[in-house]
């Protein structure tokens, strides 16, 4: 091997130990036994055991996955029409309009948390839950957008016009012709819009009702208080199911290239 | 099965007349071609009729019904594409299948037509297949398949085989023509290539710059081009000006008839002779610039002092060999003069 390909290794795997060292950690002191991360290490499912307990945590986790399902449904559904609709039509101000999609992406969360809860303030929604859902919508809508109109650019417009002329309507043109093409765009804006609501922290924050806390807000709230390593044994489950969840997808749907 | 007729049609887009007035009668069971070169409104022409553009002006009617502002999915055509629009995720079968399936035909009687069409169209057994796993010349049938599957009234045929190799383009025209035959479907389609034109279809229209130029079948347009523009793009043509210049062609024996525009020449109709002919016929003295042997012809370039230069088609084998630069005579009979236009 060359010294080259010796360094280029050495590179590879210092970028992979900055990824995941820190997950790795955490996910073993969410096996030992000390809460104040004493070695030797000890192995332990108390924290797991701490956690099936915990109806706060619980209940935090299961607002947020409710959520966030909510979120991402109405989000790809309003998203992926939205696409369709700018790839399809011309419309006066559809310029002015896919300019102002994408600004959002960039405002600092912290700003459009505020601005949502003054506006959600102004309108007498206030704060809860509806807030937070509308809230979440709105930050991963130009997310799916982006996501499904990157997908439609590739698509053969003649082949609705074929599916046109052999008698299909707008609706089944869509469903039989443009949807599965567009498909894996579809899956992986879903799967942004999952994540960027079930991983918000500031915008939930600004807009939940204290009671109704969502898990990040939860987990900020505890350790705030003081730590503890149920913490790290809800996120050590979190990371297990995304990362599964994204080899899943990954599988099925060869992003970043052809197979 | 059904005729189709344009009447005044008119397509604006911004400024631009891509189609001027255009009237047009597609006789039932024909096979039609549109010629033109490209911005000629040919496509826009077929799109009208296909129902992807509604004309500004005018009335399209298929088997007598006004159809102008009837969408494209309830005019019950077949339309096929340059580019074929094989549904990529979709077998052969499911492909040909498609416009059954919109309509709600039951699946064993959609089996059985596919099945009869993909033998039609000599591709019995590739039902499987995906449309990426095909040859060029394949994915043309399979298209060729779905359009006509569904029995609609007329065939649409946009540039139908210029994706192909001229080979393969050859085989396919004469199989376009025979399942056009067998279906006797009322066929439209769209081509820059006269030969193409030729080949296949019994009508041809002559579209520029948006407006019909001339219809009929290709004998009658051949034999007498309403203008100089038909005439050459049907065929090659060589053109007399109307009247000559003074400078034209000194020593040139002509006798034409009184009336015309302009008046064509085709290459096929003169002779070349080394020395100025005898009989009572029209004569050009030239100067051979080019000689271009093809089997059993010779195209020869001619410089008509003052008149451009000729081409002659020569199937004469027997021609003495001139040399380039050589002093000849080209000659023709009274009645291949084709005059073009009123004067």
């Amino acid at each position: 091997m060359s010294g080259l390909r010796i360094a280029g290794y050495a590179w590879l795997a210092l970028v992979l130990v900055f990824l995941y060292a820190p997950i790795f950690v955490m996910a073993a002191m969410s096996f030992n036994a000390s809460p104040f991360y004493q070695l030797p290490f000890e192995a332990s499912f108390r924290w797991y055991e701490d956690l099936a307990a915990n109806t706060a945590i619980r209940a935090a986790a299961t607002r947020s996955v409710l959520i966030a399902l909510a979120a991402m449904t109405i989000a790809t559904v309003l998203g992926t029409a939205a696409a369709l609709a700018l790839f399809r039509y011309d419309f006066r101000g559809k310029r002015v309009l896919q300019v102002l999609l994408f600004p959002p992406i960039a405002i600092p969360w912290l700003i459009t948390g505020t601005a949502m809860l003054i506006f959600f303030f102004a309108i007498g929604l206030g704060r809860g839950t509806p807030a937070v859902l509308i809230g979440h919508v709105a930050l991963a809508l130009p997310y799916v957008i982006v996501v499904v109109n990157a997908r439609l650019a590739s698509f053969d417009r003649t082949l609705e016009e074929a599916a046109r002329a052999l008698g299909a309507g707008p609706w089944t043109v869509t469903r039989r012709v443009t949807l599965p093409w567009i498909a894996p765009g579809v899956v992986a804006g879903a799967l942004f819009a999952f994540a960027v609501s079930f991983d918000q922290f500031v915008v939930s924050y600004f807009l939940a009702k204290p009671g109704d806390a969502t898990l990040p807000v939860l987990i900020y709230t505890a350790i705030r208080k003081g730590f503890t390593p149920e913490i790290n044994a809800v996120s050590t489950l979190i990371i297990g199911a995304s990362m599964a969840l994204m080899l899943v997808v990954a599988r099925f749907f060869s992003f970043g290239g052809h197979r | 099965m059904a005729e189709v007729s344009v009447r005044g049609v008119t397509m604006r887009f911004g400024e631009l007349k891509a189609l001027d007035d255009v009237t047009l009668d597609f006789v039932d069971g024909g096979f039609f071609a549109l010629l033109g070169p490209s911005g000629s409104g040919k496509t826009t022409l077929l799109r009208v009729i296909a129902g992807f553009l509604f004309p500004d002006e005018g009335e399209v009617r298929i088997a007598g019904q006004p159809v102008e502002r009837v969408p494209v999915e309830k005019r019950e055509i077949g339309m096929m594409f340059q580019n074929y629009a094989l549904f990529p995720n979709l077998t052969v079968a499911e492909n040909v299948g498609f416009g059954l399936r919109v309509r709600h035909v039951d699946r064993a009687e959609e089996r059985r037509r596919v099945g009869e069409v993909l033998e039609l169209v000599q591709l019995e057994g590739l039902g499987r297949r995906r449309p990426k796993e095909l040859s060029g010349g394949q994915r043309q049938r399979v298209a060729l398949a779905r359009a006509i599957v569904t029995n609609p009234k007329v065939l649409l045929l946009d540039e139908p085989l210029s994706a192909l190799d001229k080979a393969l383009r050859v085989d396919m025209q004469i199989e376009l023509k025979r399942i056009q035959r067998e279906v006797g479907i009322t066929t439209i389609f769209v081509t820059h290539d006269q030969e193409e034109a030729l080949t296949l279809a019994d009508r041809i229209g002559i579209l520029r710059d948006g407006r019909l130029v001339q219809a009929g079948p290709p004998r009658e347009v051949y034999n007498a081009p309403v203008d100089s523009f038909a005439a050459r793009f049907l065929g090659e043509a060589n053109l007399l000006p109307s009247p000559l210049p003074d400078t034209f062609a000194e020593g040139a024996r002509l006798a034409l008839p009184e009336g015309a525009a302009a008046y064509a020449v085709r290459p096929e109709a003169l002779t070349l002779t080394p020395t100025p002919p005898e009989d009572d016929v029209n004569a050009l003295p030239g100067r051979l610039v080019q000689r271009v042997f093809a089997g059993s012809m010779a195209t020869c370039v001619v410089d008509i002092g003052g008149g451009g230069t000729w081409k002659v088609i020569d199937r004469d084998p027997d021609l003495p060999q001139l040399p380039e630069g050589a002093a000849v005579w080209l000659s023709w009979d009274a009645e291949d003069t084709i005059p073009i236009g009123a004067a």
